[in-house]
């Protein structure tokens, strides 16, 4: 307990978020390869807008930091915030009804030929 | 359109019990309530344990995307129980660690921290270990195995929206993915705008021949149409709104009704890919690829959970999912809540859990200048509000106790509330999956609050090279007031019609 889950899928705190923006992962697309954020079973639903918002937490915005407060001290600025590349299929499907999908892809394509 | 099977229980009809089992114990539940409330209401809160760290995960999201109640039932890995309906004898279990390895391996994962990923990083050499290892931990893990016979199992989980989905056509002039009031409206200024260029018309019922005419697709993955507007008790504004555009699509002869059918991908220019649904369950059936000369995303909107320590903790839920558990399946996770939020948004969940009798420890507001001026007739005075505070800490060990907040913005003291049961209520982020793979742009807003920023739309309409029109509406355009929606519906169905108009006479001189 105690700790900041920023993706629960993939059990990711947000303290192993920035250690790899320290480690120089300094884009949306490595973060999401190099911690695994946005990559389990919610596909980002949950974590991808969580980590989007603590990346840009070092903007240069006159306001008070709220949110991953402890975070502002963490070389953040310049990073593009952007969203990662989210593809098909949207929700999760399970693979057996994708596999079936495709036998009867294959069937309607044999039996025509 | 065939009237479907609701996965809530009809409250006309008397309620069957379902006897089920649960890891060895036998339980007792109502059939077709979702799984995840028959075991709520047996005590059973935890629905999962997290891989790594092996931190307790309840029910969340509602809507089975989150996957925090995703639970084995009958053999089958990942059913998201809590929007599956129960039957009677299903065995249900959790899949992940079993008990004994549990302690063992939390244990080591917090003494050496496991990389990200580890489970295809770490251990990959030598081959024959390596398949070794990955075959304990996906026991551990709780994957199950790839079954393609269970065809005639899960055509009886899935509610009965198969027959729509067959009627399905493989093209449409214009499709809307998303019977909200947004959606609703859109597919119905696009078909008079379509009837209106070409003359169609025919009664309310329809036979085969009919079905061919249809040339606009309104679909949405539940079995009834409304997106948002449950929860929403208190407007009858909205619902006598809502039912006479439901009735309205429901009865034109140019729109055909997919419900139960989940789009599950876009393919630009003009292709989408679609499933049936049945909770979350994408069916035997296979999916389906349908094109379109014009699209609009209705997609709706959804909660993000602040970030603050312990924030998957059993027990905190967005006010979407609030709405859900307590419109659509008739329970409550608590007594005492806790809501953090600002806005429209805040009042309205306030208003709502009050309605259901639920005390409210505290109605906290993140920020000193929240973005709309809250209507605040609804809620008594009497409700304790803390103004612009900064919620810090969810305590708890299996379930939420209490939150920890510090009041302005983090900067005063340190108030911890007593709750069972926290929710968030902030502006939905616009599901963004859709668009993004029409090739919209997004960037995050630039709201003073950490918790209200959310990835909006750059545009709300795009065409293709083709002429292919791409229109987002609704929450999933960044709108929030109902009226406002339906307007905005309005236009993107006229917008859409021209252009599915357009594009056929350019195919047509060539």
């Amino acid at each position: 307990m105690g700790k900041t889950i920023i993706c629960h899928c993939e059990d990711i705190s947000i303290e192993e978020l920035f250690s790899a923006v320290e480690q120089g992962y300094k884009d949306i697309e490595s973060i999401k390869r190099y911690t695994g954020i946005a990559t389990g079973t919610c596909q980002g639903k949950c974590c991808l807008i969580q980590t989007l918002r603590a990346l840009a937490s070092g903007d240069d915005r006159s306001s008070p930091k709220t949110a991953s407060e402890s975070a502002a001290s963490t070389p953040l600025k310049g990073i593009a915030v952007k969203m990662p590349t989210i593809r098909q299929p949207v929700i999760p499907a399970r693979i057996d009804r994708i596999i079936k999908a495709g036998e009867k892809a294959v069937k309607k394509a044999t039996g025509k030929a | 359109m065939p009237v479907e099977k609701n996965p809530a229980p009809d409250p006309h009809s008397e309620p069957s019990k379902a006897v089920f089992d649960f890891e060895g114990r036998s339980l007792e539940g109502i059939a077709g309530e979702p799984i995840a409330k028959s075991l709520f209401r047996a005590g059973i809160r935890i629905l999962s344990y997290s891989v790594k760290y092996h931190r307790p995960r309840g029910i969340h999201c509602g809507r089975g995307r989150c996957g925090m109640c995703h639970m084995e039932v009958d053999g089958i890995p990942g059913i998201p129980t809590c929007n599956t309906p129960l039957e009677n004898g299903m065995k249900i279990r959790r899949q992940d660690f079993r008990p004994f390895f549990a302690p063992v391996l939390t244990a080591a994962a917090r003494r050496f921290p496991l990389p990200a990923g580890f489970y295809y990083r770490r251990f990959t050499k030598p081959v024959f270990l390596k398949n070794l290892f990955m075959d304990s931990l996906r026991k551990m893990a709780g994957v199950g195995r790839v079954t393609l016979d269970e065809e005639e199992r899960l055509a009886g989980i899935i509610p009965d929206c198969l027959g729509t989905f067959d009627r399905i056509k493989p093209h449409y002039d214009v499709i809307v993915v998303g019977a909200g009031l947004s959606g609703m409206s859109a597919a119905l200024s696009a078909a008079s705008s379509v009837s209106g260029k070409r003359g169609d018309a025919s009664g309310p019922q329809r036979n085969e021949a009919e079905q061919d005419n249809m040339r606009i697709l309104l679909m949405d993955e539940y079995p009834n149409p409304g997106g948002h507007s449950i929860g929403h008790q208190d407007d009858s504004g909205l619902l006598n709104k809502r039912d006479d555009l439901a009735r309205e699509v429901a009865e034109h002869p140019l729109i055909h009704v997919a419900s139960g059918t989940l789009a599950q991908g876009f393919y630009p220019p003009s292709t989408i890919l679609i499933a049936p649904t049945g909770g979350s369950i994408a069916s035997a059936q296979g999916m389906k690829q349908v094109t379109a000369r014009a699209f609009i995303f209705a997609t709706g909107a959804y909660d993000i959970i602040p970030l603050f320590e312990n924030n998957e903790l059993p027990g905190i839920f967005g006010s979407r999912a609030a709405r859900l558990f307590l419109e659509r399946d008739g329970y409550s996770l608590g007594k005492t809540a806790a809501v953090y939020g600002t806005g429209a948004e805040l009042e309205r969940t306030v208003s709502l859990l009050l309605s259901k009798s639920i005390d409210i420890t505290a109605v906290v507001e993140a920020g000193a200048n929240p973005r709309e001026t809250p209507a605040r007739g609804s809620v008594p005075e009497s409700v304790q509000r803390i103004s612009n505070a900064h919620l810090v800490s969810a305590n708890g060990k299996r379930w939420i106790d209490s939150a920890t907040l510090i009041t302005e913005a983090g900067r005063g003291e340190r108030i911890t509330l007593r709750c069972n049961m926290l929710c968030t209520a902030f502006r939905g982020q616009p599901a963004y999956e859709l668009p993004h793979q029409a090739k919209f742009n997004f960037s995050l807003s630039d709201d003073v609050l950490d918790e209200e920023r959310i990835m909006i739309p750059d545009e709300v309409e795009r065409r293709d090279a083709t002429g292919t029109a791409c229109i987002l509406a609704g929450e999933a355009a960044g709108e929030t007031n109902w009226r406002r929606k339906i307007e905005q519906g309005k236009e993107a169905g006229e917008k859409a019609a021209n252009a599915a108009s357009a594009i056929k006479e350019t195919g047509e001189k060539a």
